[in-house]
């Protein structure tokens, strides 16, 4: 089973352990989010609607790239992956897709923010 | 010393002290916004948060300080089509919490706060395909229980009404008598009646008084019957309403109109009643002499039992009383709009 890390937003960390970084074993995209509910069951309500899926408003990237669909969402995993949480934030001007660096956000320290154009189209 | 907890769109914060001396500090979980307080039969403190973006939680401390979030809140279940958006009360009557939340529910835990169970008598109440949402939600937002018989209490929900249930939460009726509606509908007769806050006399359970969307009201028999109460009002809009138990005096946050929802003319002003509700006044000294366009949300206002009155306003400023009103003090600081104020160890 793959070793890799789930990264999430500030606002998440402060009512989980503190930890930013989880590392989990898992084998998909999907799975890796089911394996960080595990360590934090407190963050499924924050991470999961009543449908079952992601959040409206909550999207998840791997290895920086925006996870839509099924199929991507039952995307493998290696060794080393990073799977990446973040609030979306909807508007702009033009309401075109705005593509952010997620890794580089977060690292920013600002909690990471997602594209207008992730809006509604999170893993599923 | 006196501690109140004050929920804010970007967090909590605690108000510590006595007389003109007063702290505050905070944020705790910052970034979230925080609906309400509560506090368990074992003298757990709870909060209640939400996102734009996550989920509602409760979570508990023991000491105001170390937080944990309980995992087994509230919820919808998997499949419903209902969201649970914000939980604005948390409410104890004898043993129980109860719940009030957005999308319009009521929640109940028997174990001090550890799990949840849904009331069904209420949540699924036959005039529910009626409920409809205001600008504010779709929220069932303050419970009042009978001191001297738990099993009978009123729930009040925005835009739909009053319910009273006499047999501890099994079934609930509506009891809007006399209250204009606000969003009347002519397949839900008995609907259509926004209420903002409630708040009762426990020495006379059957007495409540209610700030509604339409003015202020008071029942004298359990809900069957309200009457109007606005004699002295500059308006009849606002959306929190207070009692001090103290001295028995009520208090209102007058606002201009359902349309604009500011103080009139920029003068925030507090008011008084001391003939429970039969005529009002500005209460005592000490308003903000500049203007100031902020207003009093419903749960953004509490009493200590001791003749202390804290409130916060939108604007994140902190306003107090330590005379049941006489006088009133404005804290230096500002914090970010204030949705809830509670007493939490007076």
């Amino acid at each position: 089973m793959p070793a890799l890390v789930v990264r999430i937003p500030g606002m998440l960390a402060e009512i989980g352990d503190g930890r930013r970084e989880i590392p989990v074993e898992a084998a998909t995209v999907r799975a890796a989010i089911e394996a960080l509910l595990e360590v934090l069951p407190q963050l499924k309500v924050h991470l999961l609607d009543e449908s079952g899926d992601l959040r409206r408003h909550v999207s998840c990237f791997h290895n920086g790239r925006i996870v839509t669909g099924k199929e991507r969402w039952q995307a493998p995993t290696a060794e080393g992956d990073v799977v990446t949480v973040l609030q979306a934030v909807s508007g702009g001007a033009s309401g075109r897709p705005v593509v952010h660096s997620p890794p580089a956000l977060w690292e920013s320290g600002l909690g990471g923010i997602a594209a207008p154009g992730n809006l509604g189209r999170p893993c599923r | 010393m006196t501690t109140v907890a004050l929920g804010t769109v970007k967090g909590a914060f605690f108000l510590r002290g006595s007389g003109a001396g007063w702290e505050v500090d905070g944020p705790v979980l910052k970034g979230w916004r925080v609906t309400t307080f509560g506090t368990t039969d074992t003298g757990d403190h709870l909060m209640a948060t939400s996102s734009s973006w996550f989920g509602t939680a409760i979570h508990r401390s023991r000491d105001l300080h170390r937080w944990e979030q309980i995992v087994d809140g509230p919820a919808w279940p998997e499949g419903s089509d209902r969201a649970l958006k914000n939980i604005w009360t948390i409410t104890r009557v004898g043993e129980a919490l109860y719940a009030g939340v957005d999308d319009a529910g009521l929640f109940r835990s028997d174990d001090h706060g550890a799990s949840w169970y849904p009331v069904e008598g209420f949540n699924e109440h036959p005039t529910r395909p009626g409920w409809t949402p205001g600008a504010g939600g779709l929220a069932a937002h303050r419970l009042v229980a009978d001191p001297g018989n738990p099993r009978r209490m009123w729930l009040g929900v925005s835009a739909v009404g009053v319910f009273r249930t006499e047999d501890g939460g099994e079934t609930w009726r509506l009891g809007d008598a006399g209250v204009d509606k606000t969003a009347p509908d002519d397949r839900y007769p008995e609907i259509g009646y926004c209420v903002h806050d409630l708040v009762a006399d426990p020495e006379e359970p059957a007495t409540l008084w209610r700030q509604d969307h339409q003015g202020v009201y008071r029942t004298e028999d359990g809900g069957d019957q309200w009457e109007r109460i606005e004699a002295g009002l500059p308006s009849r809009f606002g959306f929190c309403i207070a009692r001090d138990p103290r001295s028995g005096a009520l208090f209102v946050v007058p606002q201009e109109s359902d349309e604009h929802r500011m103080p009139l003319e920029g003068r925030f002003r507090v008011y008084r009643s001391t003939d429970r509700g039969d005529s009002w006044h500005v209460s005592g000294e000490g308003h903000p002499s500049a203007l100031m366009y902020a207003g009093v949300l419903r749960d953004a206002i509490a009493a200590d039992g001791e003749g202390g009155i804290y409130l916060g306003t939108t604007a994140g400023t902190v306003h107090l009383s330590t005379d049941s009103g006489d006088h009133w003090i404005t804290l230096p600081h500002v914090l970010p709009r204030i949705l809830s104020v509670r007493v939490m160890a007076p």
